[in-house]
C-alpha cells in the first residue's frame, strides 16, 4: 500500500504543533460525548486547554482580546479609576503619536492655553494625564507607539516577515535611556517589556535574556503586573531558543498559571525535550502548586490524561483547581470508548485510535477507583461535580443501577437556584438520559414505546447528541432484536433499502408494514397518510431484487401482494425497445409503458411464447426470446431502463465494473448493487440466433449476445480495460465470437451496414 | 574530491542521471560538513521545500505553514534548484474554483517571495500533494491555473506515488511538465508489528512489476535514505518523530528492545519518558525505521528499469549522512546508471 508523501503527514503543519514536523493528523471520526461545558467553572480559564468542547470556549477566551483587557484595567486602576474605559483604551492604543505629543505639549501651560488635542477633547483619561502632568506616562506611550511596528506580525504568512533590526536595537537604547529617567516603577516594568519584546522579535535571544536579567531586578514589583509575566514569556522564548528547555518550560508553567493573558502561548511553547529537562524543571520549582502546573501542562501538551498522572496531581495538591479539568479529560476519553455500538462504528467508521477492551475496561476501572477515592478522602474542591462523574463512569461501566442511584441522591442535594448547581443539574438529565437509552432492551414488546418515551424528555430535546445516540443504540438493539430493517431504516434512513437490497431488511420492514398501526414506518419514511403506499413500494422492491436474482416467478407471485388501490401509481417503463447504441440516459420513444410486476409478467408470458413456438419450429420464437434479451439488457446497469431493476446507479462504478456487483457507496452500510448480470439477456439472445429463421433477426440476436460478451469482459476479473477510455477495447478471444459471427455470416444484411455506420468500432472486432 | 567526482559523473556518460538531494528542513542554512557531503557525492542540484500548505484545524482556512527561514544560501553554490511546495490533500476537499485560483496566486507569490532570499531562481516548482481520486480534478486544476503564474522557462513539476506511476490511466496523469516519481512509502505505517513501512519490497513490487508502457511524463526519482521513529499508543499509530539519536533509546531502564533487524527496531517503553520533546507512556510502543543500504539496492534495481533525468535522495540531514557515505551514494548512481 502507498501511504503518503514525502513525510506522510506533511511536517509542521499544525499550527498548535510549536516543533512541528511530528504529529499524525486528526482523522474524521465521531464520538458520543455528554460533559456539558457548563460544569466546569467559567472563571477556570484553564478549562479550553483540556477540555475540548468544540468552539465553546471560543467566545469566552479566545474571541476576547484578554491582553487588552487586562493590560487597561492596570492603567485605570493606575490612575485611581477615576477614567472612562473607552477614553483609557483610547489614550493607550488608538490616539495617534501626533496627539500624544500635542498633549505632551501642554502639561505645565496656564488653563486657557491648555487645550487638548481635537481628537482627544473630552477624553477623561487625557485630562487626567495633561491635569496631574503627567508626562512620564505620555512618553512612555509614544514610545510604545514607536516600538510597535516592530512588533506586530510582519507579512501575511505567505512571506517570510522582515525586521529592521537595526531601528529595533536604536529603539532599545532608547527605551533603556528612559527607562533610567523614569521613575514610575508601573512604567519601568512596560519599558522592560518593550526593550525585551524588541530583543527577542528582531532574534538577538541572548539579548533577551540579558536585558531581562539587567532591569527587572531594578523594578520594584511588590504591586503585581500582567506586564512582568509578558516580559517573562520572551525571556522564556529566548531560552527556549537557546536550548535551555528546562528554564524556559519552567517560566511558560508560571504564566500558564498566573497569566491568562498569556496562557495560550505558554501552553503552546511548554517544550519539555528530554527527561534531564523535565527534572531540572521540577526542581526549578518553588513549591508542590508549581509542581502541580507542570504535571498538569505535560498532561495537556501530550493529551496524556493517565490515572497516573492524576494520583501524582492528587498527592502534590488534592485540591488543585484544574485537578478536576483533568478527571473531566480521562471522563471524556472514557465516554468516547464506551459508548460507541457496532452501529456507530459502521455508520462514522472505526475509531482507529481505540484502545482494545481490555485496556479501556482497566482504565475505566481505575479512574473509577481514583474518583472514589478522591471522593471518600473529602479534600477535593468540588465534591459535586467529582460525585456526579463517579456516577457517570459507574454509568459507561454497566452499572446502571449504581449510576441511577448516584444520580437521584445528587439531584436531592443541589439547589436549582444556584446557577452553577443548576447546570450540574442538567447535566445528570443529560446523563439519566443517557442511561435510560442505554436500558433498551432488544427483546421488549415495548420498544418503540420506551424509546418514543425517551425522545419527550426535556434533556433529549436540549441535546441533538441525545438523538444521534438513540438512534444508535435503537438500531443496535432492532438488530439484536431479530429486526434487519428495522435496524437499517432507523441508523440510515429508508434511502439506502434499495442500494443493496437484502431479503430479510425487505422482509422485516414488509412485516412491519401489516402492522395496524404502521407509525415506524410511517415516521421513517416521511408518508403519514397512506400506510398503503409505503407496503406497495417495499413489496415492489422485493420484487425487482427478486428478478435481480434471476427469481421471475418469484417476483411476479411476490408483486401479487401489492395492494390494488396503489398499482395505478406505480412508475412504469418501456424496456422491450431494440436500442443499439451505448447511451444510458436517453429517451426512447415506445407506447408501451409497463409497471414492474407487468414487465416480469410479460417476461415470463414470452418465456412460455417462445418454448412452445420453438417446439413446434414456429419461427416467431426467435421474435420471444429476442424481445426477452433486449428486456434483460436495457434494464441492466449497461441499459437505458435500469430503473426498473435498480433504485441506484452510479456511472462512476463503470471504472471499476470488475470489483463489482457490489460496489462501495457513501453512507451506504451494504454497498451498492449494480446489475451488471447480462447473462439472462445474452441466454435469451443465443437462443434468439438459435431459433431465427430469418437472416436479419439472426443478425441482430448475434450482434446483441456479442454485446453481452463485451460487457461480461468488462466486469471480468481479468479485465485491464476501464470503459470510459478513448481508446477501442481489445476483447480477448473468447469474447469475440460473436462479433466474428457477424462479420463472417452476416456482412451481406442490412443491419449489418447499419450498424457498421453506427458503430466505429465495429470492424475492429475481427 | 571535486575533480574525482566530476570524473565519476564523466564516467557515467552522457546519459547518467543528474544527482539531488531533497532539502526538507525549516531553515537553509550550511554547515561545512553538509557542503562537503553534497560536493563528494556528486549532487549538482537540490529540491528545496519552501512552504506547506495546509488547512488550519481551527478555522478551516488554507494557510502557509513552516515558511523556509533563508540563513545562507552557501548550499546553493555549484548547484541548481527547484523549488518546492508539499499540499495536503485536505486542501484540495470541496475547494471551489475561486479558492483554487486565489491559492495559485498565493503560492506564486509565496514562491516569488524568496527571489530577494535566495540569489539564482528556481529552475523548477515542485509541488508534492497525495492527491486522491476525488481531489483529482481540484489538485489537477491548480496545476494548470499554476503553471500560467509561473516564469515562462521554469520547469513544473508534481510528485508522483507508485500506484499512481503503475496506473496512469486511471489514476489521472497530473499536467505537469515531469513528474517525481516517490520510491517510497509502500508499507503500512499504521501497525506497530509489521514490516518496514518505509519501503516494503512486497508491496513496492505490486506496481513496479507487470508494468509495460512508459510514463506518460518525463520522471525523475526520489530515492529514501531517511529514518524515522513511530510512536505507537494503545495498539494505534500516535505520532511520528524525527530526528531521534541513534543513543537516544539504548537506555534499558526506559526502552526495553522488544526485536531488531537491519533496518528496524521495535520497543516497549517501561516508563513515563520524553523522547526528543515527546512525552511517552508506559506501555508505548516505539518504532525504528531506516533504510539499510542492501535495501536502498532493491529499490535502486526496480527504479533502474526506467529511463529517468534525475535521481533524488528524501532528505539532506546529518543521520542520513552518516549512513549514506558519498562512496555509497557514488556507488549506488553507478548502479542506477548501470542499469538503465
Amino acid at each position: 500500500m502507498v501511504t503518503a508523501a514525502f513525510f506522510p503527514y506533511g511536517p509542521a503543519l499544525a499550527p498548535e504543533q510549536a516543533f512541528g514536523g511530528c504529529y499524525v493528523p486528526s482523522r474524521p471520526s465521531f464520538n458520543y460525548a455528554f460533559l456539558h461545558p457548563d460544569i466546569v467553572d467559567k472563571k477556570a480559564s484553564y478549562a479550553p486547554f483540556f477540555v475540548r468542547w468544540s468552539d465553546y470556549y471560543e467566545d469566552i477566551y479566545f474571541k476576547v482580546d484578554i491582553q487588552k483587557r487586562d493590560n487597561l484595567a492596570e492603567w485605570k486602576e493606575r490612575f485611581c479609576n477615576k477614567a472612562l474605559d473607552a477614553d483609557v483604551e483610547y489614550v493607550v492604543y488608538k490616539a495617534s503619536s501626533m496627539d500624544l505629543y500635542d498633549m505632551r505639549s501642554i502639561i505645565g501651560l496656564p488653563y486657557p492655553s491648555r487645550n487638548l488635542p481635537r481628537n482627544l477633547m473630552g477624553n477623561t483619561f487625557a485630562e487626567i494625564l495633561v491635569e496631574n502632568g503627567c508626562h512620564e506616562a505620555i512618553d512612555y506611550l509614544l514610545y510604545a507607539r514607536d516600538c510597535e511596528p516592530h512588533a506586530v506580525h510582519q507579512g501575511d504568512g505567505w512571506t517570510l516577515p522582515s525586521r529592521d533590526t537595526a531601528a529595533m536595537q536604536g529603539l532599545i537604547r532608547k527605551g533603556r535611556m528612559q527607562f533610567d529617567q523614569c521613575t514610575s516603577h508601573f512604567l519601568k516594568m512596560r519599558y522592560a517589556y518593550q526593550m525585551v519584546r524588541l530583543a527577542h522579535y528582531a532574534g538577538r535571544w541572548q539579548q533577551t535574556v540579558d536585558l531581562y536579567r539587567e532591569l527587572l531586578p531594578r523594578i520594584d514589583r511588590r504591586k503585581p503586573s500582567i506586564v512582568y509575566f509578558w516580559t517573562l514569556g520572551h525571556q522564556a522564548g529566548a531560552l527556549r531558543k537557546l536550548g535551555q528547555y528546562a528554564e524556559a518550560a519552567y517560566r511558560f508553567a508560571l504564566i500558564f498559571k498566573h497569566c491568562p493573558s498569556k496562557r495560550v502561548t505558554a501552553f503552546n511553547s511548554f517544550h519539555i525535550r528530554s527527561d534531564a529537562d523535565w527534572n531540572e524543571a521540577v526542581r526549578l520549582c518553588q513549591n508542590d502548586s508549581e509542581k502541580a502546573t507542570l504535571l498538569i501542562l505535560r498532561s495537556g501538551v501530550a493529551q496524556s490524561y493517565t490515572v497516573s498522572n492524576l494520583r501524582t496531581l492528587y498527592a502534590l495538591d488534592p485540591a488543585h483547581p484544574q485537578l478536576e479539568l483533568l478527571l473531566l479529560s480521562a471522563v471524556h476519553d472514557m465516554e468516547r470508548i464506551f459508548l460507541r455500538t457496532a452501529v456507530t462504528d459502521l455508520k462514522y467508521g472505526v475509531n482507529p485510535y481505540r484502545p482494545k477492551e481490555r485496556t479501556a475496561a482497566q482504565q475505566l476501572l481505575d479512574l473509577q477507583k481514583f474518583t472514589r477515592d478522591g471522593l471518600q478522602e473529602g479534600k477535593v474542591l468540588n465534591p459535586k461535580l467529582w460525585a456526579g462523574l463517579l456516577g457517570y463512569l459507574e454509568l459507561l461501566a454497566g452499572d446502571v443501577y449504581d449510576a441511577e442511584k448516584r444520580f437521584n441522591t445528587m439531584r436531592r442535594s443541589l439547589n436549582p437556584r444556584d446557577a452553577y448547581e443548576k447546570a450540574l443539574i442538567n447535566q445528570i438529565e443529560t446523563w439519566e438520559v443517557v442511561r435510560a437509552i442505554l436500558a433498551l432492551e432488544a427483546q421488549s414488546p415495548y420498544l418503540d414505546d420506551q424509546a418514543f418515551r425517551i425522545q419527550g424528555y426535556e434533556a433529549y430535546k436540549r441535546d441533538p447528541m441525545l438523538q444521534r445516540f438513540l438512534l444508535d443504540v435503537l438500531s443496535a438493539r432492532y438488530a439484536e432484536g431479530g429486526h434487519p430493517g428495522k435496524a437499517l431504516v432507523t441508523a440510515f434512513g429508508p434511502r439506502f433499502v434499495g442500494y443493496n437490497p437484502q431479503m430479510d431488511v425487505l422482509d422485516d420492514l414488509i412485516r412491519e408494514s401489516a402492522q395496524t398501526d404502521p407509525v415506524f414506518l410511517e415516521k421513517a419514511f416521511k408518508i403519514d397518510t397512506n400506510p398503503d403506499q409505503i407496503r406497495a413500494m417495499l413489496i415492489e422492491m422485493k420484487g425487482v431484487y427478486l428478478f435481480s436474482i434471476g427469481k421471475t416467478e418469484a417476483a411476479v407471485v411476490t408483486m401479487r401482494g401489492i395492494p390494488n388501490t396503489q398499482k395505478e401509481g406505480l412508475p412504469r417503463f418501456k424496456p422491450f425497445k431494440e436500442v443499439t447504441d451505448e447511451r444510458i440516459h436517453r429517451p426512447v420513444p415506445d407506447s408501451l409503458l409497463l409497471t414492474r410486476s407487468e414487465i416480469f409478467e410479460r417476461i415470463l408470458e414470452y418465456d412460455l411464447r417462445a418454448r412452445g413456438a420453438e417446439a413446434i419450429q414456429d419461427p416467431v420464437a426467435a421474435l420471444y426470446y429476442y424481445l426477452n434479451g433486449l428486456a434483460h439488457y436495457n434494464m441492466s446497469y449497461f441499459g437505458y431502463e435500469w430503473q426498473a431493476t435498480d433504485y441506484f446507479r452510479s456511472g462512476a462504478n463503470w471504472e471499476r465494473l470488475p470489483k463489482g456487483p457490489v460496489f462501495s457507496a457513501y453512507g451506504s452500510p451494504a454497498g451498492n448493487r449494480e446489475n451488471t448480470d447480462v447473462s439472462r439477456a445474452l441466454h435469451y439472445f443465443e437462443k434468439a440466433y438459435q431459433t431465427a429463421q430469418n437472416r436479419e433477426l439472426a443478425a441482430r440476436a448475434a450482434f446483441m449476445a456479442a454485446r453481452c460478451h463485451q460487457k461480461q469482459w468488462f466486469y471480468s476479473k481479468t479485465c485491464t480495460y476501464r470503459p470510459g477510455s478513448k481508446t477501442i477495447p481489445a476483447l480477448p478471444n473468447e469474447y469475440l465470437g460473436y462479433y466474428r459471427l457477424l462479420h463472417k455470416h452476416f456482412s451481406d444484411t442490412e443491419f449489418y451496414g447499419e450498424m457498421i455506420r453506427e458503430c466505429k468500432w465495429l470492424k475492429y472486432y475481427h | 574530491m571535486l575533480l574525482l567526482s566530476a570524473l565519476f559523473i564523466q564516467a557515467c556518460g552522457k546519459k547518467a542521471p543528474e544527482r539531488a538531494f531533497y532539502h526538507w528542513k525549516t531553515t537553509l542554512a550550511a554547515t561545512p560538513e553538509e557542503r562537503d557531503y553534497l560536493n563528494r557525492a556528486g549532487v549538482t542540484h537540490l529540491y528545496i521545500k519552501l512552504l506547506d500548505i495546509g488547512v488550519s484545524s481551527a478555522s478551516r482556512a488554507i494557510q502557509p505553514y513552516a515558511l523556509l527561514e533563508v540563513a545562507d544560501t552557501a548550499l546553493l553554490q555549484g548547484r541548481q534548484w527547484s523549488a518546492c511546495v508539499f499540499i495536503t490533500n485536505e486542501v484540495f476537499h470541496n475547494i471551489t474554483e475561486q479558492q483554487i485560483a486565489w491559492l495559485v496566486e498565493r503560492t506564486a507569490y509565496a514562491l516569488a517571495g524568496y527571489a530577494n532570499r535566495i540569489p539564482s531562481p528556481a529552475l523548477e516548482w515542485q509541488v508534492d500533494c497525495d492527491w486522491t481520486p476525488s481531489t483529482r480534478a481540484a489538485f489537477f486544476r491548480y496545476l494548470t491555473l499554476l503553471r500560467s503564474k509561473m516564469p515562462r522557462s521554469t520547469v513544473l513539476s508534481a510528485t508522483i506515488r507508485l500506484h499512481q506511476f503503475k496506473f496512469p490511466h486511471q489514476t489521472g496523469v497530473p499536467p505537469v511538465d515531469r513528474g517525481m516519481l516517490m520510491a517510497y512509502n509502500t508499507g503500512q505505517i499504521e501497525r506497530f508489528d509489521t514490516a518496514n513501512s518505509i519501503y516494503h519490497p512486497e508491496d513496492a513490487d505490486v506496481y513496479w512489476k507487470g508494468r509495460h508502457k512508459p510514463y506518460p511524463l518525463p520522471i525523475d526519482v526520489a530515492l529514501p535514505v531517511f529514518s524515522w521513529t513511530l510512536l505507537y499508543r494503545e495498539q494505534a499509530l500516535h505520532k511520528i518523530i524525527h530526528g531521534v539519536p541513534e543513543g537516544d533509546l539504548s537506555d534499558a531502564n526506559r526502552f526495553q528492545l522488544l526485536d531488531s533487524a537491519d533496518d528496524l527496531r521495535r520497543f516497549l517503553v517501561l516508563r513515563e519518558t520524553f523522547l526528543e520533546g515527546h512525552y511517552l507512556r508506559p506501555g508505548d510502543g516505539v518504532k525504528t525505521e531506516a533504510i539499510h543500504p542492501r535495501l536502498l539496492r532493491q529499490i535502486v534495481h526496480r527504479a533502474a528499469s526506467y529511463p529517468v533525468g534525475r535521481v533524488a535522495l528524501f532528505h539532506l540531514d546529518p543521520d542520513a549522512a552518516d549512513r549514506f557515505p558519498p562512496a555509497l551514494i557514488n556507488s549506488l548512481c553507478d548502479q542506477f546508471h548501470s542499469e538503465q
